[in-house]
């Protein structure tokens, strides 16, 4: 069964393809994150900027929801100028919070969904919390490009339809020993590439349990 | 140190010995209370240094709690997010004063800021948070002690999350006394924090102790060179503390001591009534044990000491003592044991007593008492000027008793004596056994006359025979007399003075004698006579005097006893009676007996010449018969007179010859085998027995002039003669009747057969040279002596 938000989700990578198409050859790709000790990272935003990433505008808007007292997903990655939407699906109200200087903001005690979303207009770490439960922790991380992706559980990111250049890769995890300390390398997309390797130092006991 | 008594020995030993107990019992009970007080005070430090902790602990947690309120302030975390550092420094501060803490801050993750309330300049806190910080999350509960400005806090940092940690709350509170009182409160330890600088001194940041006593724990530490975090045992000034030392903190700058201590002095003393309660206990007890064994010493020692104080008395010679006891333990036995060796004692003493002043012959005292009492009596009497009066009786002939009646009967003669004798004197007189058959009577408080009249009647006593064994016996006495003061004012002359008194009466049969001063004049005489006797028998003193016998049927037949007497050339003509008993004595008796026999044998043949044919009897004595030789000088007298047995006959009394009767048997059998006449002189006074006598070569018997004197005038002397009579006639024997004094006697003796007379009627005993004028007259006046005119 199809959701409202899988479609959401589509829409970039319908417009992906479709420019991809437009400016020539494109390719995939891959990037291994792992910890210093080999281990996969889960949850490493990584993403490839140059000259020409900058600028462009989100097309679709993004969905970060509250279910079982958690955000959920707890870490996201979404373009500058992602409006998020914040439903409560949980019974109890909720009130989440950032005091982080890429996006301040608060939504009072509510539930259902908000009037509003939330917009995000500039690059960086945003932290959210629920002023009501302690433990609802999620991290937003903005970027600047339309080449990004999240560590699946096997620390692999795929980023689809990249366009065949040189960028600077940049990758970034919540839990890195030296905070937004992002880890960046000047790659060249090609289709032949191979995955790339990404080692990363991790504060492991600051990784969110469970996920 | 010695115990001369068995009570305080027994006293010391036993109370040295509960004392050694008790105190032997105290050291374990000291040496226990000690161990369980170090090991309860040891638990007690060990609880208490939890409750401590815990505390610490607890605290933490409080002010955590408090610290995570304020850090979870959404406004408060607005304005960190914002960095709006007036609005920070305002909160720390009116959080500061709400829970009442020293310091709070404030440090920003992002920016690496800094914000203090307190008295506390960010440099000094910023070491000392970031190190807080990096420690944090290494161990969620921990408690952190700091030291600013040489002040300790207790510090709690927590994380500000908005959600993930975007700064630290430092909460601090100093430790100051407030904090260890209530720490003591809670688990009764005193408490010291103690901190040096390093290099430094040590110094007490809080205490519960006194100002001496932190000085003078510090003073231990300081003297120590590495603090020893074990349980430890610290003397402060009076107490010794158990102590357990925990470093709260320590860095290269600084070091953080708390001490917990508990005082070992404090909880001894809590037992300090016990040991005083067992004191009074162990003093009660003593007290009790000492009166207890006081009395068991008492009863034990109490009758040895009596028995030692009744030998005592036992040796002084007190027997009256007797130890009551009714014990049935060995003291008991002991006691009745010595009861009866005391009376065995008395009794034989008494027996030694009784040997030594009293005769058991007549149960009488002896002559040691009668000595005694009669001192005894005359020291009295000189005093109350009183008279006393002795008698000193004697028995006569009781030797001849003795010998021919036996031992036991002379005893019982002289027991009866001695009834007959006390039975005639008052209670308070005495009557005593002076010698063998010697009397002596003490009449306390009696003069002359009333002395005199007692011993007439002793006298009386001796006129009727004594029944003695079936037999009748007369027994005769001397008596003597003294009384005091006349006589002798001490005990041995008064008692010399009766016994002079006593010898008159018996040399001269003279019944009652009072002593006379002219008695010792006598007895001199005699003593003197004595010693002249035997210059009187060379010298020729002594004469012959012949007393005529008679035959009483022809009124001829002529014979003569020989008597002698000493012409003394000063006093004259002396008696036999005065110097034969002490010639007796002597043995010059034997000199006189042989110079009799030669002059009688020479008066026999002077006789002869004249034509009168004499037997002359000669008295002889004891001592001829006991001396073997005299038969032979008899006969070499004879030989030398060169006359005929027959012109000699001896007499001997009856006790001469029991003196030895043995040996005076043989000397008679020798004399008679020579052809000697042999008669029995004073035939009835003695004891001789009548087939004794049978045995003797007797040819005459002689009646004692006694039994002849009165014979007209006492039936009694007349039956006896007439009897003696018959027995000689039967024997065989001549009769001679000595004591003739008048016609009538001759005449019934005559008609009685006696055969010969002798007596003042015929003659009395004269110089042989009258004998031949007596003679003469004799015969002219006997052939016309008849009967009838001699009794007109």
């Amino acid at each position: 069964m199809t959701t409202l938000a899988d479609y959401r989700t589509l829409v970039p990578w319908a417009f992906l393809i479709l420019c991809g198409v437009h400016q020539g050859h494109a390719a995939e790709l891959l990037v291994e994150v792992q910890d210093s000790k080999g281990a996969k990272l889960k949850d490493a935003v990584v993403f490839v900027e140059n000259t020409k990433t900058a600028g462009i505008a989100p097309t679709v808007g993004y969905e970060l929801e509250q279910k079982s007292k958690q955000f959920n997903p707890q870490v996201s990655v979404v373009q500058v100028g992602t409006s998020i939407n914040f439903p409560n699906r949980d019974k109890v109200r909720h009130h989440v919070y950032s005091f982080s200087s890429a996006k301040k903001f608060e939504l009072k005690l509510y539930s259902g969904v908000p009037a509003n979303p939330v917009l995000f207009d500039k690059a960086g770490t945003v932290v959210l919390g629920c002023n009501i439960h302690d433990t609802m922790l999620a991290y937003v991380y903005i970027v600047d490009t339309p080449y990004f992706a999240k560590t699946d559980s096997n620390g692999v990111a795929k980023l689809a339809n990249v366009p065949e250049e040189n960028y600077t890769l940049k990758v970034w995890h919540y839990a890195l020993q030296q905070e937004n300390k992002v880890v960046e390398q000047s790659i060249s997309v090609k289709s032949s590439n191979k995955a790339i390797p990404v080692k990363l130092e991790i504060n492991h006991a600051n990784l969110i349990q469970g996920e | 140190m010695k115990f001369s008594s068995l009570k305080q020995q027994i006293i010391v030993i036993f109370l040295t010995l509960i004392l050694g107990i008790q105190l032997a019992g105290l050291i374990p009970i000291q040496y226990s209370v000690d161990k369980n007080v170090r090991k309860l005070v040891g638990k007690e430090l060990d609880v208490g240094e939890k409750v401590f902790l815990n505390l610490l602990e607890s605290n933490t947690e409080n002010i955590t709690n408090g610290a995570k309120i304020l850090a979870a302030d959404y406004g408060f975390r607005e304005a960190i997010a914002s960095n709006d550092q007036e609005t920070i420094l305002s909160a720390l501060n009116n959080f500061q004063s709400r829970i009442h803490a020293d310091i709070a801050i404030f440090y920003g993750v992002q920016n690496d800021s800094m914000t203090v309330s307190g008295n506390l300049t960010e440099q000094e806190a910023k070491p000392v948070v970031n190190h807080l910080i990096d420690t944090h999350s290494a161990s969620a509960k921990k408690i952190d002690f700091e030291i600013f400005n040489d002040m300790p806090y207790q510090l709690v940092a927590v994380p500000i999350k908005a959600p993930i940690i975007i700064g630290w709350m430092v909460v601090g509170f100093e430790i100051d006394d407030a904090l260890a009182e209530k720490l003591n409160k809670l688990s009764s330890l005193q408490v010291t924090f103690l901190q040096r600088a390093e290099k430094g001194a040590w110094l007490s940041s809080a205490s519960t102790l006194s100002r001496d006593d932190q000085l003078s724990l510090i003073d231990y530490f300081e003297h120590k060179a590495k603090p020893d975090l074990a349980n430890n045992e610290v003397r402060i000034n009076d107490d010794v503390f158990d102590s357990k030392t925990l470093t709260l903190h320590h860095d290269s700058d600084n070091m953080l001591l708390a001490v917990l201590q508990r005082s070992i002095t404090a909880e001894i003393s809590n037992y300090q009534t016990l040991k005083y309660t067992l004191l009074i206990l162990t003093i009660f007890g003593l007290g009790v044990f000492t009166v207890a064994i006081i009395y068991v010493s008492n009863y034990i020692a109490a009758p040895i000491t009596k028995l030692s104080e009744t030998a005592k008395q036992l040796e002084q010679g007190n027997y009256d003592l007797t130890i009551q006891t009714d014990r049935h333990d060995e003291i008991g036995d002991l006691s009745k044991a010595f009861n009866s060796m005391r009376d065995a004692i008395a009794t034989r003493e008494a027996k030694v007593a009784r040997l030594a002043f009293w005769d058991d012959v007549t149960n009488l005292p002896n002559r040691v008492a009668f000595i005694k009492h009669l001192g005894e009596k005359i020291a009295a009497h000189q005093q109350r000027g009183l008279p006393l009066t002795i008698i000193v009786l004697n028995l006569d002939r009781f030797k001849e008793v003795n010998k021919i009646l036996g031992r036991d009967l002379g005893d019982e003669l002289l027991n009866r004596v001695a009834q007959s004798l006390k039975a005639m004197v008052r209670t308070d007189d005495m009557v005593a056994r002076l010698g063998a058959d010697e009397y002596g009577l003490l009449l306390a408080s009696a003069g002359l006359e009333e002395g005199l009249a007692v011993a007439h009647k002793l006298q009386k006593i001796f006129d009727t025979a004594i029944d003695l064994a079936a037999q009748k016996i007369d027994v005769t006495a001397g008596i003597g007399l003294a009384v005091y003061p006349q006589h002798g004012d001490s005990d041995e002359q008064l008692l010399h003075n009766a016994e002079t008194a006593l010898h008159v009466s018996k040399s001269k049969h003279s019944g009652v004698v009072l002593y006379d001063a002219a008695f010792d004049l006598g007895i001199q005489e005699n003593l003197s006579l004595a010693s002249e006797l035997k210059t009187a028998i060379q010298g020729r003193q002594l004469a012959l005097y012949l007393q005529p016998k008679v035959n009483l049927k022809t009124k001829r037949g002529y014979a003569a006893e020989a008597l002698v007497r000493w012409i003394h050339p000063e006093k004259g003509l002396i008696f036999p009676d005065q110097f034969i008993p002490f010639a007796e004595q002597t043995g010059l008796i034997k000199d006189i007996t042989l110079w009799m026999l030669e002059e009688a044998c020479r008066v026999h043949t002077e006789l002869k010449t004249e034509g009168i044919e004499l037997t002359i009897a000669v008295n002889i004595s004891t001592r001829d018969l006991i001396d073997s030789d005299f038969p032979d000088k008899v006969e070499a007298i004879f030989k030398r007179f060169n006359i005929a047995e027959n012109a000699i006959s001896l007499e001997i009394t009856e006790s001469s010859i029991m003196d030895d009767p043995v040996r005076a048997e043989a000397t008679l059998h020798r004399l008679a085998n020579m052809g000697l006449k042999i008669a029995i002189d004073d035939f009835g006074t003695g004891y001789s027995s009548l087939g004794y006598l049978k045995r003797l070569p007797v040819k005459e018997l002689k009646i004692d002039k006694s039994f002849v004197m009165n014979m007209e005038k006492n039936d009694n002397d007349t039956i006896i003669v007439r009897s003696t009579v018959d027995l000689g006639h039967n024997l065989n024997l001549k009769v001679v009747a000595e004591g003739i004094e008048n016609i009538e006697v001759w005449n019934i003796l005559a008609k009685m057969g006696c055969d010969y007379g002798q007596g003042y009627f015929m003659g009395k005993p004269m110089p042989e040279k009258d004998f031949k004028s007596w003679l003469d007259k004799w015969e002219a006046q006997s052939q016309d002596m008849a009967p009838k005119k001699l009794s007109a």
